[in-house]
């Protein structure tokens, strides 16, 4: 059988990866089973809605039958092997099933972030050529509904559109996801399932990422590189059936995919997860539903310390935090073992790859502050063109690594060489232990409350408001989300203010966490001999106003 | 994008605290009663930060999914939180 997708990293080292027990023969499908044939009355997932202040608690076995229910209203819908199902979903519980149904059929998950808007979701639409989009009908105050009915008559590929919470207003081919899925699709398809079921090095997603340069990257990845990152984290953590694992990261990221709905399961153990993420909500879930293990980004983990100072929670079960996808700040370590009582270890890793490398819990409790980990043993790391002091150039092969980009092999091949090194853009050191310390980085990157932010993008929709007449994005530190959007304007009178740029985005359809969050407005721009602007000069001149209390 | 007036009522002390707020949170200029937090901006971050720094300057604390509403309904809110802390029939 021919397929869409090319499964290099199979070809060439399936078999060593097999021989050496890092990928597999079954998939997350085969775990699911296992687990609901040992435990079907456990929980596999407590998932709380904020708004409608329900929490759904779905047993292993009541989890299989939502997967086969919703497999078989996929078949119904005429999603075959290899096609791509969009899935633009808060953190609710059918995030989970719908993703395991696609994994049932052999049908390829592809997450849209709630908060894409128009520009970004028409783009992974365009490109995937999904015939399936799910989404909320409205999700806080914003109607995927009729953002995807405008998009709908650009995309011809686009077959079915379901939205969940819909039922009142629908249109054309709109489906409203509970009286569809409600209906007894299994009874025509029931046979259809298992014929339908991929194998180990089939995709399962396809997962798209900002590009710091121009357009999203979609990262494909198989069960077998998702089952080998999965198990990173479950080792990693020493994670077990007993656990109750809980992360506030969107399901539609990797982070949050992996530890609300890969990781437990794979570890028969229970997700527990919220649709909002605040760290006021996350705690009282903590609380409330025993969770042992929280990964979190560490401005989420210092909200948490926060909610905990306000309003202590009793947290018996809690004993892991880990965090990741940015640096560890010094105080983090000791204010969670004060106020959580816990230890924390922290990870490197991208959408391309999941957790590379890992502080363990030999290392030394602040460990995190000055490392970012060793790798996992199926992992390789090498650290290129050194400096005196021996920093370099981050580059990672093994058995996480996915298998390129979607429709893009050529902005995959320019980032790995020949032997499989994968270029990760970080500039590392040797943190001493046989591990890295990542010191800065390559890419002209802003990583805005864990998300990256698409700076080429967001640049050239600045620069086409009628009173910019140059503009550089540059980060700015920021202790409640990592890093702020500076937008660095060369203005036409009069200049432009933050609304005026914000409303610009609104209005070309760029998503709220791309908005510059403040602006500054320079006569000129520093440029180098070829005439590109010079970032580090801004961010030099935007620290010294910063000091200067300007 | 807004068109009424910004919020600097004397007689509604909440609106305008909250008001001010929204404005060093979310960096914009003027906000007005009928703005709504997300179309500003707003994500849970920042209705956590929001809600941090209503309990520490009102010394009531609005739930996080409150502040997901225009700036009128949040003062709202907290006035209602307000008045039951002051004894339940202010």
């Amino acid at each position: 059988m021919t397929s869409r997708f090319d499964n290099f990293q199979a070809r060439r080292h399936g078999a060593r990866y097999r021989a050496r027990g890092w990928w597999r023969d079954t998939t997350i499908l085969d775990d699911l089973r296992a687990a609901a044939a040992r435990t079907p009355d456990k929980p596999a997932i407590i998932a709380a809605r904020s708004f409608a202040r329900d929490v759904a608690t779905i047993s292993y076995a009541q989890l299989c039958r939502h997967v086969d229910r919703f497999a078989a209203g996929l078949v119904e819908l005429g999603v075959g092997r290899e096609d791509i199902v969009a899935v633009q979903l808060p953190s609710w519980w059918q995030y989970s099933a719908l993703a395991l149904a696609c994994a049932r059929i052999g049908a390829v998950l592809a997450p849209i972030p709630v908060d894409y808007r128009r520009r970004e979701v028409e783009f992974v639409l365009s490109r995937t050529e999904a015939a399936v989009y799910i989404g909320a009908s409205t999700w806080l105050g914003f109607s995927h509904q009729g953002m995807v009915r405008e998009l709908a008559p650009a995309l011809p590929g686009l077959r079915h559109r379901i939205h969940l919470g819909a039922s009142a207003d629908l249109e054309g081919p709109e489906l409203d996801f509970d009286a569809f899925f409600a209906q007894d699709h299994l009874r025509r398809h029931a046979a259809e399932l298992d014929r339908r079921a991929p194998g180990a090095d089939d995709v399962f997603l396809v997962m798209y990422t900002s590009g710091t340069t121009g357009e999203p990257k979609g990262v494909i990845h198989s069960y077998n590189t998702l089952h080998a990152i999965t198990r990173a984290m479950i080792e990693s953590a020493s994670l077990g059936a007993d656990d109750v694992i809980s992360s506030p990261g969107a399901m539609t990221g990797l982070a949050g995919f992996l530890y609300n709905c890969l990781v437990p399961l794979q570890s028969g153990a229970t997700a527990a997860y919220a649709d909002l993420g605040d760290p006021d909500g996350g705690l009282q879930l903590l609380a409330q539903h025993a969770v042992s293990l929280l990964y979190a980004i560490p401005t989420y983990v210092l909200g948490l310390v926060e909610a905990q100072r306000r309003r202590p929670a009793r947290l018996p079960s809690l004993r892991l935090v880990v965090t990741g996808s940015a640096a560890v700040p010094p105080h983090l370590i000791g204010a969670v073992q004060g106020a959580l009582g816990v230890r924390v270890l922290a990870l490197w890793g991208m959408t391309e790859n999941g957790g590379v490398t890992f502080t363990w819990p030999d290392d030394p409790p602040d460990w995190p502050t000055q490392s970012d980990g060793r790798p996992i043993e199926w992992m390789e790391i090498q650290i290129t063109e050194r400096a005196a002091d021996g920093s370099g150039r981050l580059r990672v092969r093994g058995a996480n690594q996915c298998l390129g980009y979607f429709k893009r092999p050529d902005l995959y091949a320019a980032a790995v060489d020949d032997d499989g090194w994968f270029d990760a853009g970080d500039l590392v050191r040797p943190d001493g232990r046989g591990g890295i310390r990542i010191v800065g980085r390559l890419k002209d990157v802003i990583v805005r409350n864990g998300h990256k932010v698409p700076v080429v993008e967001v640049e050239s929709a600045l620069h086409a408001h009628p009173r910019v007449a140059a503009v550089a994005l540059v980060a700015d530190p920021d202790p409640a989300l990592g890093e702020r959007i500076c937008a660095v304007l060369v203005a036409r009178d009069p200049a432009p203010t933050l609304s005026d740029l914000r409303d610009h985005l609104r209005g070309l359809g760029i998503s709220a966490q791309y908005w510059p969050d403040l602006v500054h407005v320079v006569a000129d721009m520093p440029l180098t001999a070829t005439g590109k602007i010079q970032k580090y000069v801004l961010q030099d001149q935007l620290r010294a106003l910063r000091a200067r209390g300007g | 994008m807004t068109t009424s007036p910004p919020s600097r009522d004397p007689a509604r002390p909440v609106e305008a605290t909250i008001a001010r707020h929204w404005r060093e949170l979310l960096g914009v200029d003027a906000v007005a009663p009928t703005d709504h937090f997300i179309q500003l901006g707003g994500d849970s971050i920042r209705a956590t930060l929001l809600a941090n720094r209503i309990e520490d300057e009102l010394g009531v604390r609005p739930g996080v999914v409150e502040l997901f509403a225009t700036l009128a309904d949040v003062a709202r809110h907290c006035e209602a939180l307000l008045a039951e802390a002051a004894g339940g029939d202010a």
